[in-house]
């Protein structure tokens, strides 16, 4: 089915249109929903909330960009509201570990999708927010700041020390699997 | 460079990875919606029953004060048990049966959980039921051999257990359905439950559930379905419009040509009324077939002067005077008779009236927006006049002369209008039908020297129920 037809469908409230829309972006959604969370029960939640957003607004979607886009952006967006209504806790765990082994980014090629996803789901909650927001959607540091509520300079030191601290643990699993 | 290198990998493997969720998620998220949308259809509702339950409380505290109270049932027995007390309580060997219910007025499934009882374990849910540092309240209906708990958890959505996430209970099983969300957790020992608070986190969306006490196992029984108390989403559905049918007319008449001249210059739009019924079938999803009855009380109404001209005699008199020099001044009188037409003036105001039935069979296009359906409706339209009373207009002697008849007699028509029904809820839409009829009147049939067709605005307005 074209996306077009789709969209009118869903529109109609079709069914068929939206089990087919729910089909095509629930896998991809899901894994967004899981960055976001902390446990697969959560990451259903915002995926279920993220949804219901997306089939009561889907006639405010204009053909002009893309559609996986449009729900990528409903489901970041409903993640966020979600975390604004809970307490957010920025924690420092690199704190007193200043020996950092050397990343390189081969090992970054070796990992498949869903361990490097295990591994960004993992992260400290504070890190994980701001590390998906900058890193994957393309947020800037202010844009993250005003969704999240924090300083811009918080959003910048939370995102270098998010990033080192993957990268020690994509190299920590490295060598856990050689 | 590195470091834009790193973020665009991440990006790159991320962006397009798949994690599949719960299967049954989809089912939960149309649930969910249904439910939305019925209870803002509620809120009018409950704002009347709430309005005529607190008009009725003033009237009992008004008129029965004064009176001695009623007592309350004394088979129940309402107090907030200890977490003491909770806990010997759970060595009861009872059957226990958790219920698991969203929403009472839209819940297309149920799940229904067993549980049966062991002596020696103590169930996490059970144990965060009797915590009294959880605001809750805790109910406890006593009755001879059963002791159940029903533990009101509103306004602690979204919260975990209040433990380290390495002394969390272990997920057994999880099921979602509506706003249902059933977690079955695995039994931990005691040690890990000793002087803990735990806090409810998704079964706070069940927002009641009866629960026993001492649990050890939970088997799920089957779904059983619901019966739904909306329409059929698989199913088409049939609508059935109850209808009130204000309209203006504006006659057409035709006829002798005099007759229709002056009945022209009088006849005035006059407003009328109906109402009726009608029944659309869906033929696909698009367009529909539709037909019913409508009872018409047409009234033709004719106000105003009547202008004619009527043929007048006048007699003039003419005085001469001749001066004959024989007899002298002879007065010499003559008439003349002159016939003219004058124009004259007859007022008249009187209304012709039909009761007519009206059997419309039309088709109807289909097309709408979210809680507005809209459709585009055509009919043809066979009428039965059933009588007629009025009067005629005599032009010869500048009169109108009563009529009246049962003779009842078939006529046709044709109407054309524009729907807007508007979603109250699952079943109920409200209709405002603006449109157009022609129809005839047999008028002739009734005694009636001029024939009276009808070209009718009309704004019909009605309530649509839902078939299925």
């Amino acid at each position: 089915m074209k996306e077009e037809d789709l969209i009118k469908g869903c529109v109609k409230e079709d069914r068929v249109c939206q089990k087919e829309l729910y089909k095509r972006f629930a896998g991809k959604m899901m894994a967004v929903c899981l960055r976001y969370s902390n446990s697969k029960m959560e990451a259903e939640d915002i995926l279920q909330d993220g949804f219901i957003k997306v089939f009561d607004n889907i006639s405010k979607f204009k053909m002009e960009g893309s559609l996986e886009g449009w729900v990528r952006r409903i489901m970041v967006n409903t993640a966020i509201n979600k975390i604004r209504s809970n307490k957010m806790k920025f924690e420092d765990i690199s704190a007193g570990h200043n020996e950092w082994d050397h990343y390189d980014n081969s090992v970054l090629d070796k990992m498949s999708e869903q361990d490097l996803l295990k591994l960004v789901s993992q992260l400290p909650q504070g890190y994980k927010y701001v590390f998906s927001m900058y890193a994957i959607e393309g947020y800037s540091h202010k844009e993250i700041a005003d969704n999240l509520g924090i300083e811009e300079a918080s959003s910048r030191s939370q995102y270098a020390k998010a990033k080192k601290y993957l990268q020690q643990q994509i190299i920590n699993l490295e060598k856990i699997n050689l | 460079m590195m470091e834009n290198s790193f973020e665009k990998r991440i990006a790159d493997k991320l962006k397009n990875t798949e994690v599949q969720p719960n299967e049954n998620l989809l089912d939960s998220i149309f649930e969910k919606r249904a439910a939305k949308a019925k209870r803002f259809a509620v809120y009018p509702f409950v704002g009347a029953v709430l309005g005529i339950v607190l008009i009725a409380s003033l009237g009992f505290w008004y008129w029965g004060e004064g009176s001695k109270s009623t007592s309350i049932s004394s088979n129940v027995v309402l107090e907030r048990e200890s977490p003491k007390s909770q806990a010997q309580e759970a060595n009861k060997p009872e059957q226990i049966i958790a219920e698991t219910n969203a929403s009472k007025e839209d819940v297309s499934q149920k799940t229904v959980a067993v549980v049966k009882p062991k002596k020696s374990s103590v169930n996490p849910i059970a144990k965060s039921s009797s915590s009294s540092n959880v605001n809750q309240d805790v109910v406890v209906k006593k009755d001879n051999n059963i002791a159940k708990t029903t533990v009101n958890n509103a306004g602690i959505d979204n919260q975990y257990f209040n433990v380290g996430k390495g002394e969390r209970p272990l997920i057994q099983k999880s099921e979602h359905q509506g706003n249902s969300h059933l977690y079955v957790y695995e039994t931990i020992g005691d040690d890990a439950l000793v002087n803990r608070d735990f806090l409810f986190s998704r079964i706070a969306r069940l927002r009641k559930m009866v629960v026993k006490k001492n649990i050890e196992t939970i088997e799920m029984v089957d779904n059983k379905p619901v019966k739904r108390n909306g329409p059929s989403k698989n199913k088409r559905p049939i609508y059935l419009d109850f209808m009130f049918n204000p309209s203006v007319n504006m006659m057409m008449l035709s006829g002798d040509n005099s007759l229709v001249e002056a009945g022209n210059t009088v006849s005035k739009a006059s407003l009328n009324q109906g109402f009726g019924f009608r029944v659309s079938v869906p033929v696909s999803s698009k367009w529909n077939v539709f037909s019913g009855l409508n009872y018409k009380e047409q009234s033709n109404q004719y106000k105003g002067d009547l202008s004619y001209n009527e043929e007048q005699t006048q007699i003039n008199q003419h005085v001469k005077y001749i001066n004959d020099p024989i007899k002298g001044v002879i007065k010499v009188i003559t008439y003349d008779t002159v016939t003219f037409q004058a124009s004259n003036k007859q007022n008249v105001n009187f209304k012709n009236q039909y009761k007519v039935f009206q059997l419309p069979i039309g088709i109807s296009y289909n097309f709408g927006y979210k809680a507005f359906d809209f459709s585009i409706n055509g009919s043809a339209l066979l009428n039965y006049i059933k009588s007629s009373q009025g009067n005629n207009i005599n032009l010869d002697q500048h009169v109108v002369l009563p009529y009246s008849s049962n003779k009842g007699a078939f006529g046709f028509g044709a109407g054309l209008s524009v729907m807007g029904a508007y979603k109250l809820n699952n079943r109920i839409r409200l209709i405002a039908e603006p449109g157009l009829q022609y129809f005839g009147l047999k008028s002739n049939h009734f005694g009636n020297n001029l024939r009276e067709k009808v070209l009718s605005p009309q704004l019909s307005i009605g309530l649509r129920y839902t078939l299925f």
